[in-house]
């Protein structure tokens, strides 16, 4: 998987243009660079699999769809990051008016620890591994207890691995604002997962 | 620094960005104070933690699957909305708009048919009379022409979705180059800009010249269609209503006594229309309106039929959608309509975007609509075969996936706009029993994937058609879609009551 650090350079504004264009081939080349990291964000905001595959495909979508409004003022990911959050954000508000768990449990089969489970059991060293597993589901757990302003603080710094520049840019306020807020989330997080990490 | 300091401080430490000083300083403060030390760990530890939390793979249908929506929502977008969604006022521009439109299309119609101007014309084949209504009771209500513009519209539309299948298939088939992928997205640290990116050949491309390839071998199919093109007269019908002849009537032939006329009948298989657009290779001279009649096939034609066979004309260029309601009157059954012994027909396609792209000019093209009474839930199937039976086999497969029979099909005959369409209608019961089926589907769709692969290794093309068609979603004939040769295209719509 591209990390954020190895994306390729590309000419934002060709790309742009193709896109208002209509060009599905540069939809594929967004897609391929940045899918993942909008999926890993959408995933881990709203907890669960096929409702960020979903947010996900919206998101491009609506990327295609009203790149004409895209005026340049930011960089293309933080356009798109902006629209996978408030994806994200409006589909956790519709999840919780129909009363469902954002979160998921340790007990709950979702693919992707369906998935774990299956590389975990053939290969050696179990005990080891399930741990591992048992605690990084945990810290999903926790980390989805935690507020929407938190959370994608969090995902983008730790998880997608943005720079706080592009974080700033994204939740439109300053790197300071960005540092303080992702040092309150840690804390945060930090008291949930204490027991845990000690 | 104190442990407050330390605490403000902590976040940059982990990044790696506190400045040299304050590292130093920091450090120092650790090494004598362990309550910060061990929060410090802590946070190193939940950092880390947080960095494996990223999932490795989105998965590989997302592109695919954008596209379709965008497909679709294009599709959903009415040509007027296209054209008016800049404007605030969307009403009255959008109501003197299409008085101008209908005004300047009444004119130029007028003028040209005076002076006898040739409109664009689209090409068709014989029309033979087995496929017409053979009686008045047949004539109903309910069909929709929409305008002759959204004819390019739609050709555009084609071109996504044909993308939206390629990609599909692609999936399906892993024949995508990795190299060149890898390529394509940029190796570590090598920086690749986008015009490389469009520079690269295509992966379609690629798989086209392969199917070319491979299908060079296949002449037995082409000379069938080879031979059916030549028995199939030519006859043109010009947007002002001219019908024009441009060779002498081949003898119809004729249907057999026992035909039913259902589909797979050979009758029928002669009978069903041939829809080409403008080829740029065959470009017949007008002949008139005279000799045509002298020919006869004409003249024989009921009057009703005439118009029809003009606003038909209008209709395919304009890929209009027949949706005839359906009435529960006819079976006294609510929402099921009694199936008669009737043929099903089939209506032409506009949709031969994927034959362009293959470069096949002489393609067949079938559209094959399935409507319901409400016309609110729609699913589509294109099915690409260069074997009438094959289609016919497919059609049943499709509509046993959806529990329905096949000899449920239902026909509706248009005589006035001489339009038949194909229709079967669903109950709610019987749909939602459907989207419980399709769930459990959904759910295993990782064991249909295995059959997938297994069938496309064992190149058992029955088992992985049947493996694809069970996803509920677009069936594709693999191997037809690469065939650079005729092809029979059928889209089967159908449409759900709720």
């Amino acid at each position: 998987m591209i990390s954020q650090k190895d994306l390729p350079a590309y000419n934002e504004n060709e790309i742009v243009e193709s896109l208002k264009n209509g060009d599905v081939d540069a939809l594929k080349f967004i897609m391929d660079l940045y899918q993942n990291n909008i999926f890993n964000t959408a995933y881990r905001m709203i907890g669960s699999y096929e409702d960020a595959l979903e947010v996900t495909q919206d998101v491009f979508f609506n990327l295609f769809r009203y790149i004409k409004n895209f005026r340049g003022k930011s960089s293309l990911l933080t356009y798109i990051y902006r629209i996978a959050l408030n994806m994200s954000k409006d589909r956790i508000k519709a999840l919780s008016r129909r009363k469902n768990r954002l979160t998921f449990s340790i007990d709950e089969e979702d693919p992707e620890t369906k998935m774990k489970t299956e590389l975990i059991d053939s290969n050696p060293g179990q005990d080891i591994k399930i741990q591992e597993k048992e605690f990084l589901n945990t810290l999903e757990l926790k980390l989805g207890e935690l507020s929407i302003e938190y959370k994608q603080v969090i995902i983008m710094r730790y998880v997608d691995e943005l720079p706080y520049e592009e974080i700033a840019d994204i939740l439109h306020c300053s790197i300071g604002t960005v540092k303080s807020r992702l040092n309150r989330a840690r804390s945060e997080l930090k008291k949930k997962m204490r027991k845990y990490l000690l | 620094m104190n442990c407050e300091e330390i605490n403000k401080h902590i976040g940059d430490y982990i990044d790696g960005e506190l400045p040299t000083e304050l590292m130093r300083e920091f450090e120092n403060h650790l090494s004598t104070c362990n309550k910060c030390r061990e929060e410090v760990q802590i946070e190193k530890r939940l950092v880390a933690s947080l960095k494996k939390l990223r999932l490795e793979e989105s998965p590989e249908t997302l592109y695919p699957t954008v596209l379709e929506k965008i497909w679709e929502s294009k599709e959903k977008k009415g040509f007027i909305d296209k054209i008016f969604s800049p404007f605030i006022i969307r009403i009255p521009i959008a109501s003197a708009g299409l008085i101008f439109i209908i005004v300047a299309t009444i004119l130029i119609y007028t003028n040209l048919s005076k002076r006898g101007v040739t409109t664009p014309t689209i090409y068709k084949k014989e029309i033979p009379q087995t496929i017409l209504p053979r009686t008045e009771s047949e004539l109903k209500e309910g069909t929709t022409i929409k305008t002759a513009a959204a004819k390019e519209e739609k050709a555009q539309l084609s071109s996504t979705k044909d993308r939206m299948i390629m990609e599909k298939e692609k999936i399906e088939t892993k024949q995508t180059a990795p190299e060149e992928q890898k390529i394509l997205l940029g190796q570590k640290g090598e920086t690749k800009s986008y015009g490389h990116y469009l520079a690269s050949p295509s992966p379609i491309d690629k798989i086209s010249e392969l199917a070319e390839e491979k299908y060079k071998k296949v002449s037995e199919d082409k000379k069938v269609f080879t031979e059916l093109d030549k028995q199939i007269p030519v006859t043109r019908i010009e947007e002002s209503g001219t019908v024009r002849r441009d060779a002498p009537a081949m003898p119809q032939p004729s249907p057999s006594p026992n035909s039913t006329g259902y589909l797979g009948d050979k009758v029928e298989r002669q009978s069903m229309y041939y829809y080409q657009e403008k080829t740029p290779t065959y470009t017949p001279e007008p002949v008139p309106m005279e000799q045509i009649q002298k020919a006869g096939q004409y003249e024989q034609m009921q009057p009703s039929q005439k118009v029809g066979e003009i606003k038909k004309e209008l209709s395919i260029s304009a890929g209009v959608t027949i949706a005839p309601e359906t009435s529960a009157k006819d079976t006294g059954k609510s929402g099921i309509q009694k199936a008669p012994s009737r043929a099903v027909a089939m209506t032409p396609s506009t949709n031969i975007a994927i034959e362009d792209k293959l470069g096949v000019p002489q393609s067949l093209a079938y559209e094959l609509h399935t409507v319901a009474t409400y016309n609110e839930v729609s699913e589509k199937y294109i099915l690409i075969s260069d074997n009438y039976d094959k289609v016919i086999k497919e059609i049943k497969r499709v509509l046993k996936n959806y529990h329905y029979d096949y000899e449920k099909l239902t026909r509706k005959t248009d005589i006035e706009n001489g339009i038949e369409s194909i229709y079967l209608t669903i109950t709610q019961d019987e749909w939602k029993s459907m989207e419980a089926e399709l769930d459990k589907i959904n759910k295993n769709k990782e064991g249909i994937k295995e059959k997938i692969a297994v069938a496309e290794k064992e190149k058992d093309t029955e088992a992985k058609l049947e493996a694809t068609s069970r996803e509920g979603r677009a069936v594709l004939f693999k191997e037809s879609l690469r065939l650079p040769q005729n092809k029979i295209t059928v889209v089967i719509e159908i449409k759900i009551t709720k």
